[in-house]
Parts: C-alpha cells; structure tokens; sequence
C-alpha cells in the first residue's frame, strides 16, 4: 500500500494535476474567504465561507480524483496493479490516501488565510476547528466518491463529469425539498443531503450524526470501488 | 530425504479432486456472483441501518457539541434553577407546538434555534413535550388555536399550551432584534455579546415557559415574573 502511495504521490508532482489544484483550491479560497469575511466586514462568522467552499470542491476534487484508475487502465498498467502482491483494498486505499494527502494538505496550508482573521476579528476557534473537522471528512466523503467514479471508467472526463454529477447529488438532494409536499421525503432527501447536515456546522453545532455520515460515505465508496476491482480481477 | 517428503507433499496438494479449505474471504463466490452482489448491498444496507440508528439516538438525546462561544444551544443553570420546582407539579403539562414540520424548522438559524431550544426543555423536563402540526397541510389543526375568526396562526408561530390555556408567540418573541436593520442580535454568534446571551437564555425562553404555567392563572393583568424581574408578561 506505501509503495501505491508514493508512487501516486510522486505521480501528483510528475504531472500538472497537483499543482493545478493545489494552485486553483488555494487562489479561488482565498478569494471566496476575503469576499465572504474581511469585504463583508463580517470579522468573525466564516459560515458562508465554508459554505461556498462546499461548492469549489465539486469543481476541484474530481481534478484530482479523475485520472486515479481511469488512467491505469487507459495506459493498460491496471494488469500490473492487479497482479501485483498487494491486496485489492491496500490498492484503493493507498490511492485514496494519496488524492486525501493531497487534498488536507492544500485545505491546511489555506487556513493561512484565519490569520487576517485574527488579526482584525475575533472569530471562535472553537468552531474554526470544528468547521475544519467536517470540511476534512466532507473531503474525505468526496475524494472516495471520485475514486470510485474512476474506477468505472477509463475516460478521464467522464470521471470528472460523473464525479461532479454524483457530489451535485450529496450536496443539492435537499434544494428539492422546497417542491416536495411529503415530510418523509424531504426527511429523506435532507438525511442524504451533504450540504443540509453541514448547516449543524454552520449554525455552531459539532454534530456527531454528521460526523458518522461522512465517514460512512467514504467508507461505503471505498469498498464499492475494492468490489469493483474485486470483480474485474477475477473475470 | 527432506527433498522427497516436500515433493510427496506438494504432489498431494496437486492430486485432482482434493479438497482445500479456503477461508470464506478467498472463497470465489464471494469475489463474484450472487453471493457478491448480495454481500455489497448487505453492507450498504447495514451502513444505512447503523446511520439511522446512530440518527434516531442523536436526534433524541441531542449529540452535538455547542461551539458558539456564548453556548446558545445550552440551557443555562439559571433556567435550569428556575423551572426546577415545576418537576413533580402533576399540574404542569406544558406542550411546545410548532405549526411546520422538523425538517423545515432546521432551515434558517432562528427557527433552529428555538426548535432546539424545545428540544433541550423536552429532554430536561418531563412535563414538557414537543409536537408538531403542519397547518398548511391540515389547516383545521390550527383552529383550537384562534381566539377569534380574525386570528391568523403562521407556520412559524410557536404555540405552548398547559391544560386547556395556551399562548400563541410570534419567532420573533424568542430573540431579539433591531427594529432599524432587521438584524438578529442574540443569535448571531458574531455580533452577540455576553449580557444579550444572558438575555437570551435566562429571560427569552424562560418566560415562554412562565408563560404558559402562569397561564392557568385567571388573573388578565400585567404581571411581574417574580424571578425575573426585568420581564412584564402580558396576559
């Protein structure tokens, strides 16, 4: 699973795609989080910061995520990964890992921008770190929904654009409650909903509900994708 | 010597039609087939179930962790203290009813807040229970609660019944807010200070509490609650 891992690591730095998206996710938060706080003169409340942040990561995190398998079996190195001596889960999971790696390490170097908000606020550092928490798992839940996306296919775009179409669905499932007159649906739609279960977040509120779903998305998209290459290794 | 008994060994475990025991993991029914597609929805379904369970218990028992700064999803000690006595008053019943439905009093801050707020005195206090109508829906729920034909019941109007009395309260009768701008003081974790938190929980929900004990009184002065003198309920 290291080796998976370094070798994909080193793959983010051997092509564009790393610097890319550490270069698009670091400018397009910085410019959100100065639009939505210190232009706003809001010097404290960084919900719609993160709210906003949500939705760059619908765009940003299939950059990474597209090419994790697609681009194994387009290149035909997939017959390699297959039959080399690594269980299957040690094979997802170290990509995951990698595209994760990437991801934390770019939203970590971005909470450079709390500084200025230190400096000239007096925001709650309490629900700064919870914020961070949950925007790490929704991460976390995105980036294994990217991994299984690719898995599927061994176009790059199609990735991309499925990845996109499946987390527009976690996020926006609630948006169509507003149209929906049956309270067991929308209870539904809200409990699918990333975006609604993050709105706890957004309110001051650490929600361990949405904690737990978080992780079983990833968990769940992780062994969906073992499966797949668990079926595609013995046919 | 020790080079036959390997190769007898290995010999019989080429012998056609020996059985070996595979473990069930490494079992290819469990790799593909029926058996596979049946474990992968087991295992989602159970995931599924883990989270509704893990959601009815949050939901009921209220897990979170308050990160305002000012702990506006905590009931203070001093309402704690203040409603203490009414525990064993068989003649204190008191219902919170909420005219929408729960899901849409988690959309904006305000009904959240005061919807958790019900929820918190409902976990604290056996004499208090949240319900709902959906008087959209079914909009003679709403009648028992128009003192005349003019009386308008909105989906956001809180209403908190003991016994046979109630009181009907506007939202905005939980907070408070500028008359000028429309800007919600004592719910912005932002721009709310200590003394308009204290206000909040100590005097804000108490008195709806109050209220509606005091209501069984036929008394239709103004009142002054006796441990908080700064409030005047109209009756």
């Amino acid at each position: 699973m290291l080796a998976i891992y370094k070798r994909e690591m080193l793959s983010y730095f051997t092509s564009p795609i790393g610097y890319v998206f550490m270069g698009v996710f670091l400018a397009v938060s910085g410019f959100i989080f100065s639009l939505a706080t210190l232009q706003q003169g809001v010097d404290s409340d960084v919900g719609t910061y993160f709210t906003i942040m949500l939705f760059v990561f619908v765009v940003v995190i299939p950059l990474l995520t597209m090419k994790s398998f697609s681009e194994e079996r387009r290149s035909r190195t997939e017959q390699l990964l297959l039959t080399s001596p690594v269980s299957l889960f040690g094979m997802v999971f170290g990509k995951f890992l990698a595209a994760y790696t990437m991801f934390a390490i770019t939203y970590i170097a971005s909470c450079f921008n709390y500084i200025a908000l230190y400096k000239f606020g007096n925001p709650n550092t309490g629900q700064l770190v919870g914020y961070s928490i949950a925007i790490l798992l929704i991460g976390a839940a995105f980036v294994s929904v990217g991994i299984f996306i690719s898995s599927l296919t061994e176009n790059q775009i199609i990735a991309a654009i499925g990845t996109i179409a499946v987390i527009l669905i976690f996020l926006l499932a609630s948006f169509l409650n507003q149209y929906i007159d049956v309270y067991a649906i929308r209870a539904v739609l809200s409990w699918i909903s990333v975006y609604s279960r993050f709105g706890n977040f957004t309110h001051g509120v650490f929600d361990f509900n949405a904690v737990l779903y978080y992780f079983s998305i990833s968990g769940v998209f992780l062994f969906l994708t073992v499966r797949i290459y668990e079926k595609r290794r013995w046919e | 010597m020790n080079y036959e008994a390997e190769n007898a060994a290995s010999s019989a475990a080429y012998i056609p039609g020996a059985k070996k025991k595979r473990s069930f993991w490494k079992n290819p029914k469990f790799k593909f087939g029926a058996t596979a597609t049946a474990l992968t929805i087991s295992f989602v379904a159970l995931v599924i179930i883990i989270n509704v369970i893990f959601s009815a218990l949050a939901t009921s028992y209220l897990w979170y962790i308050d990160m305002t700064k000012e702990k506006m999803y905590t009931i203070s000690e001093s309402t704690l203290m203040l409603l203490d006595p009414y525990r064993n008053n068989e003649n204190v019943n008191i219902r919170i009813i909420f005219c929408q439905d729960p899901d849409k009093l988690e959309q904006s801050l305000e009904t959240k807040l005061v919807h958790n707020m019900a929820l918190q005195y409902e976990q604290e206090f056996d004499f208090v229970k949240v319900e709902y109508i959906d008087i959209v829906k079914h909009p003679s729920l709403a009648d028992p609660y128009r003192t005349t034909s003019e009386t308008n019941v909105k989906t956001t109007d809180v209403i908190i019944e003991n016994g046979s009395d109630f009181r009907k309260f506007a939202l905005e009768a939980f907070y408070t807010f500028s008359s000028n701008t429309g800007e919600v003081f004592a719910l912005t974790p932002s721009i709310k200070s200590p003394r308009q938190s204290c206000s909040l929980s100590a005097t804000g929900q108490s008195r709806t509490l109050q209220l509606a004990m005091a209501s069984r009184s036929k008394d239709r002065k103004f009142t002054r609650c006796s441990k908080t003198p700064d409030l005047t309920c109209a009756r």
